[in-house]
């Protein structure tokens, strides 16, 4: 029942006495003072009971209310809440309220949650953490993890920015608390301090934390500068060093040319004066004088093929790689046919591996391919049913490819000596060649990032392996 | 049989005395005219400088270039001889020490009719000097010659 329909009953009732009153007082032919003296204590007893019948439905109630708000204003403890009776207007309002101060509870616990998050994030940046006025004066700060100060002075607080880092940095950074303030988006700028120890940089950003309050954290980046300092300049030094080696190539590259053309010409004019002399002059010539012709001539043909071989182990060395997927079966294939069309009288019998296929570049793999097929088809060449076989093994506890031959192989104890520039393991009377071929082999699979080693004794034949 | 006028252009003088030997050997009456550098031949092909009182109509049957040229680089000689209207239908053999294969491509790329390396084997040389002539002087039928007048 709400108040108003509880206080219009209250006066009904006392209407209705007041009525009652009026007519027995008729009724009995009381006089008028009577009735007045009836009315007044009436209105005397209805008065205090009216007031008890307020105080307990309103009055108190509402101080109840009053005391709440003015505990929750004092301590702000929102845990207060008002003891709801009924289904009065007074217990509606207090309701309400109850509703209100959870909800203020709630947020104020958020609040400080969102609070205590912030001072343990500011408790454990690295960084220093500034706020700034709107004309850029410093109202407050936390130093860095490090004690490191940002600044030049030592008492910061309520200096103004151009008091606190070089002048020629303050415009700048005044420029950007304005624009973090107008816009805000966040700035970020750098400046250096100069000290005892050389030039400390710093970084600096800054984001609107208020009408007129701009938070900054400013980071020592002097380390990362010196870092950055320091690759930039291995990195011109590398590029000096990459002009130089490319100098280098070049000057190579033309040597590989003049060597290719002017010193193969001399060679040319000695074997061909010897040849005209022993044909021309043949008659005049004796034997032992045509055997130190032969012997010229023999020996500036060999000279060429030395320094064709050179020219090819340079080649193979500053060539362009290109990658690509080579078949080596295919390769080897073709390879000992060409070998044994060279020599069709030979027999030969070739075992070539099926579906070896390989990155690489296709050309070097073909050379060294090549100049293994032949080390084995040449040592295998006094065998009367030799043996050449190509394929793909485990061996070391890797995979390995490999060209195995039963010729008349080396002794393992020169090994080492196998794949050096112009180390033979056999005389040129018995076997011919440079002693370059090897060397090409293993600076081809070098360059492809594989190891080259070989396996033999003594008329046992021998067998090269390679990785890719 | 006509006589057949060969252009060698060579200035190493051991190369051209080998070569010369290996060009007679092959015919004798073939007439061999030797240039020593790029300038030298085109002076000769085109009737100028120390050649001007030569009668330019009368071509080579064939030229054979070295690449490595003082002056004037073969390459360049032989592209001059592709642009001009007189010239640019002669037979012309690249003869050079260089094994480098973009000397190969560019020398076919500017117009050359062949290319033959100058091994050090000088029998394997004048070999091959006698089957080019054999070739381009005798079974080869020649360009008609460019009338010049």
């Amino acid at each position: 029942m709400t108040i108003r329909t509880k206080t219009l009953i209250v006066f009904s009732i006392a209407l209705s006495a007041l009525l009652t009153i009026m007519y027995v007082t008729h009724l009995l032919s009381l006089s008028t003072n009577y009735m007045i003296l009836s009315f007044l204590a009436f209105g005397v007893g209805f008065l205090v009971i009216f007031l008890l019948i307020l105080d307990k439905l309103v009055l108190s109630r509402v101080n109840n209310l009053t005391e709440i708000f003015i505990d929750v204003g004092t301590s702000r403890h929102m845990s207060k809440r008002y003891l709801v009776k009924g289904k009065d207007e007074l217990s509606n309002l207090g309701a309400a309220i109850n509703r209100m101060l959870m909800e203020l509870q709630t947020s104020d616990n958020n609040l400080r949650r969102i609070k205590e998050n912030n001072r343990a994030i500011l408790g454990v940046m690295p960084d220093a953490i500034c706020e700034f006025s709107k004309d850029g004066t410093l109202k407050g700060w936390k130093p860095a993890k490090d004690g490191d100060l940002p600044f030049l002075v030592t008492e910061p607080v309520g200096k103004k920015l151009r008091q606190l880092i070089p002048v020629q940095c303050s415009e700048q950074a005044e420029n950007h608390i304005k624009q973090a303030l107008q816009t805000g988006t966040m700035q970020d700028f750098q400046y250096s301090i100069l000290r005892e120890d050389g030039w400390h940089s710093y970084e600096s950003r800054m984001a609107k934390s208020g009408e007129a309050v701009v938070l900054t954290i400013v980071r020592d980046i002097t380390e990362q500068k010196q870092a950055e300092a320091a690759l930039k300049k291995e990195r011109e030094e590398g590029e000096k060093k990459t002009h130089q080696f490319q100098v280098v190539i070049d000057e190579l590259e033309s040597f590989a040319y003049s060597v290719s053309h002017d010193l193969r010409a001399p060679l040319r004019s000695i074997d061909g004066f010897s040849e005209i002399l022993l044909q021309n002059y043949n008659d005049r010539l004796d034997d032992e004088g045509k055997d130190y012709l032969n012997r010229v001539r023999s020996a500036s043909q060999r000279m060429s093929v030395l320094i064709d071989d050179l020219l090819n182990l340079s080649r193979v060395t500053r060539d362009e790689m290109h990658h690509e997927n080579v078949n080596l079966s295919a390769l080897a294939q073709k390879l000992t046919r060409e070998l044994q069309q060279s020599q069709p009288e030979r027999h030969v019998n070739f075992t070539i591996a099926r579906g070896l296929v390989a990155k690489g570049d296709a050309n070097l793999l073909r050379v060294a391919l090549e100049n293994l097929l032949l080390n084995a088809w040449k040592f295998s060449r006094t065998r009367e049913w030799a043996r050449i076989e190509f394929g793909r093994a485990r061996t070391n506890g890797q995979h390995a490819y490999f060209v195995r031959d039963n010729g008349v192989g080396f002794d393992m104890a020169y090994a080492d000596k196998l794949f050096g520039a112009f180390q033979r393991l056999h005389s040129p009377n018995e076997f011919e060649g440079s002693g370059i071929g090897l060397t090409t082999v293993k600076r081809i699979v070098n360059r492809h990032g594989g190891i080259i080693w070989a396996e033999s004794a003594v008329d046992q034949g021998a067998t090269f392996y390679f990785t890719l | 049989m006509d006589k057949k006028v060969i252009l060698l252009v060579e200035d190493a003088p051991d190369d051209e005395v080998l070569t010369v030997h290996a060009l007679k050997k092959s015919n004798n009456l073939n007439e061999v005219v030797v240039a020593h550098d790029g300038v030298e031949a085109l002076h000769y092909l085109f009737g100028s400088g120390s050649y001007s009182t030569r009668k330019a109509s009368s071509m080579p049957d064939l030229i054979l270039l070295d690449l490595k040229l003082p002056y004037i680089h073969g390459l360049e000689v032989l592209r001059r001889i592709r642009s001009d209207e007189r010239t640019k239908l002669l037979p012309v053999v690249i003869l050079t020490s260089s094994k480098e294969e973009s000397d190969l491509i560019e020398s076919y790329k500017s117009g050359a009719n062949g290319y033959i390396r100058k091994t050090v084997d000088f029998v394997q040389f004048s070999n091959a000097i006698q089957q080019l002539g054999q070739y381009w002087l005798v079974l080869n039928v020649a360009p008609p010659k460019v009338s010049t007048s």
